[in-house]
């Protein structure tokens, strides 16, 4: 799991055919888990033909990994039964909770960071290491609120979880970003807070800035602000991973690959003047 | 209940529109409101599954203009909060909520067409299996044709309306003039070929065989079957059956080919 993977971006439908038709010159790229837990058909040729020419990592929204509710096994197996099939560099899913009473809000919302959130976190990341039989990768998520249970910070609660549960983080550099506007804190607090050895990751990603706070909606390019503060990520994690996400307002493939290229440009900059860390 | 648990449960009931007291759960931002804050969640909660609708029902809204298709969607949300993993499977029961709850339940049309949309993207999604082809039937020697059962590929799903929604379906996809909603019997079946689904209407009696043979009859009794109903002569049955299946072994509706 420590070979760097290099410069990948988001498996989207939109993109499938130039995908396979151009074959672009691309590291890797990054499947949403829950687009292929289906029987078969059309979304599994895609993914199939696709892993044929690239390696695949699988990215999940529905883990829900804070949630009180048992974990759903249905969805565990079905998520293993795809990565027997693809083989994916690895799994990633957020750290935080979707619905709870058996009912789903479809978004990731944000855990408290308290002792008992903690706790019941590293337990079902070890049930579900321990069912897939292999380590997980972490996200921080955007988040608009804050608890007044919360006893310690967002980059001490994610870097515990990984210590503790013995998985990865996913470090996604946007959302660290928005939640810092949101949220009111620096986020070179955050970079520097987190353990390189459980960085296996990077997202990017663009957001919409409401004046007092921001959402992240991946629906936009990515701003200068977010650019700096990957390269200060580079800087302190050296060689990890980088994708783009975009997932609304989806623009013809070679404008993400021109985007993705600019993280590789800021990356090999960094990487020669040899100012990272790795 | 725990902590955690109860703040969750909390949470999730004023995400899901209910007036829930929260305020005391949460730490007042720097800049704005808690409410504004509040707001990013309920609101994201609404658009995303109205948006998940849309993408798989856009005929829908089509036929029924983009308000009204706003109110169906607020309607089923209500009645139906999402209990899947995947937001691709949240419109499950919308069939069953268009049938059940008024005004959409006094224009049964609507589900009809629902059924043969949500049919069309369960196909693309279903099974992969072998399809049958002509050489797959070429070493049948002619005394075993009447023995003969075929299986299906999992696409393949058959239904049988009481209005004329696949002409509605059909007019909404050609974006031609719709016709006026008629109570009239109608047959379609939905199937896979690749990775492109299709509907195409059938006569009753081509509803009679598809039926016949996804449940498992031989050919011959099939043949039997079209000449009781009266829809062909003895003569002719087996003739009108063979063609059938000709089309539908062009069209990878078979997987599988076996004596009974």
């Amino acid at each position: 799991m420590n070979d760097f993977l290099g410069f990948g971006l988001g498996l989207r439908p939109q993109h499938y055919s130039y995908i396979l038709e151009h074959q672009p010159k691309i590291d890797w790229f990054e499947a949403i888990t829950e687009d292929y837990l289906v029987a078969g058909g059309k979304p599994l040729y895609y993914l199939n033909c696709v892993r044929e020419l690239y390696p695949l990592a699988m990215h999940g929204v529905s883990l829900s990994i804070g949630s009180c509710d048992p974990m759903n096994r249905e969805y565990l197996k079905k998520v293993k039964v795809l990565a027997d099939k693809i083989q994916p560099v690895w799994i990633s899913d957020h750290l935080c909770w979707t619905g709870v009473n058996g009912l789903n809000t479809h978004d990731l919302l944000p855990l408290p960071y308290t002792e008992e959130a903690l706790k019941h976190v590293v337990d079902r990341v070890k049930q579900v290491q321990d069912f897939l039989g292999r380590q997980i990768l972490l996200e921080n998520v955007s988040s608009y609120i804050e608890y007044r249970d919360s006893v310690i910070s967002e980059w001490e609660f994610l870097t515990a979880i990984a210590e503790q549960a013995d998985c990865f983080i996913l470090l996604d550099i946007n959302n660290i970003y928005v939640s810092s506007v949101n949220h009111h804190f620096d986020p070179l607090d955050y970079l520097n807070a987190i353990p390189s050895h459980r960085v296996r990751q990077f997202h990017l990603a663009g957001h919409k800035n409401c004046g007092d706070y921001i959402i992240d909606t991946h629906d936009a390019a990515i701003i200068d602000e977010v650019w700096l503060l990957y390269a200060q990520a580079v800087k302190k994690f050296g060689k990890v991973a980088t994708m783009i996400e975009r997932d609304d307002d989806i623009p013809e493939f070679p404008v993400l690959l021109a985007e993705l290229q600019q993280a590789e440009r800021i990356a090999k900059k960094l990487w020669k003047e040899n100012v990272c860390i790795s | 209940m725990s902590a955690l648990a109860n703040l969750q449960q909390v949470l999730q009931t004023h995400i899901m529109g209910e007036d829930e007291p929260i305020l005391n759960l949460l730490v007042s931002p720097v800049r704005g409101t808690v409410h504004e804050r509040l707001a990013v969640y309920s609101n994201a909660y609404d658009w995303r599954l109205i948006d998940a609708l849309h993408q798989e029902y856009g005929l829908l809204a089509k036929l029924l203009g983009d308000e009204a298709f706003m109110e169906l969607a607020q309607a089923f949300i209500d009645v139906y909060p999402s209990k899947f993993y995947s937001i691709a499977k949240f419109s499950e029961p919308l069939v069953q909520f268009l049938t059940e709850y008024a005004p959409y339940s006094e224009t049964l049309y609507l589900s009809e067409l629902t059924q043969l949309i949500k049919a069309l993207i369960r196909s693309l999604e279903a099974a992969d299996a072998p399809c049958l082809n002509f050489e797959g039937l070429a070493h049948v020697s002619e005394q075993n044709w009447p023995s003969l059962c075929f299986t299906f590929h999992p696409s393949v799903q058959y239904f049988s309306f009481n209005y004329n929604s696949y002409a509605i379906w059909q007019a909404l996809v050609q974006e031609k003039p719709l016709p006026e909603v008629q109570l009239t019997k109608s047959h379609c079946v939905v199937w896979r070929k690749g990775i492109q689904s299709y509907a195409v209407a059938l006569t009753v009696a081509e509803a009679l065989v598809l039926t016949r043979l996804m449940q498992g009859f031989c050919f011959a009794d099939v043949c039997e079957a079209v000449y009781d109903k009266g829809f062909k002569q003895e003569a002719q049955a087996a003739n009108f059956v063979a063609n059938l299946l000709a089309n539908w072994l062009d069209n990878h509706l078979f997987s599988e080919v076996k004596r009974s």
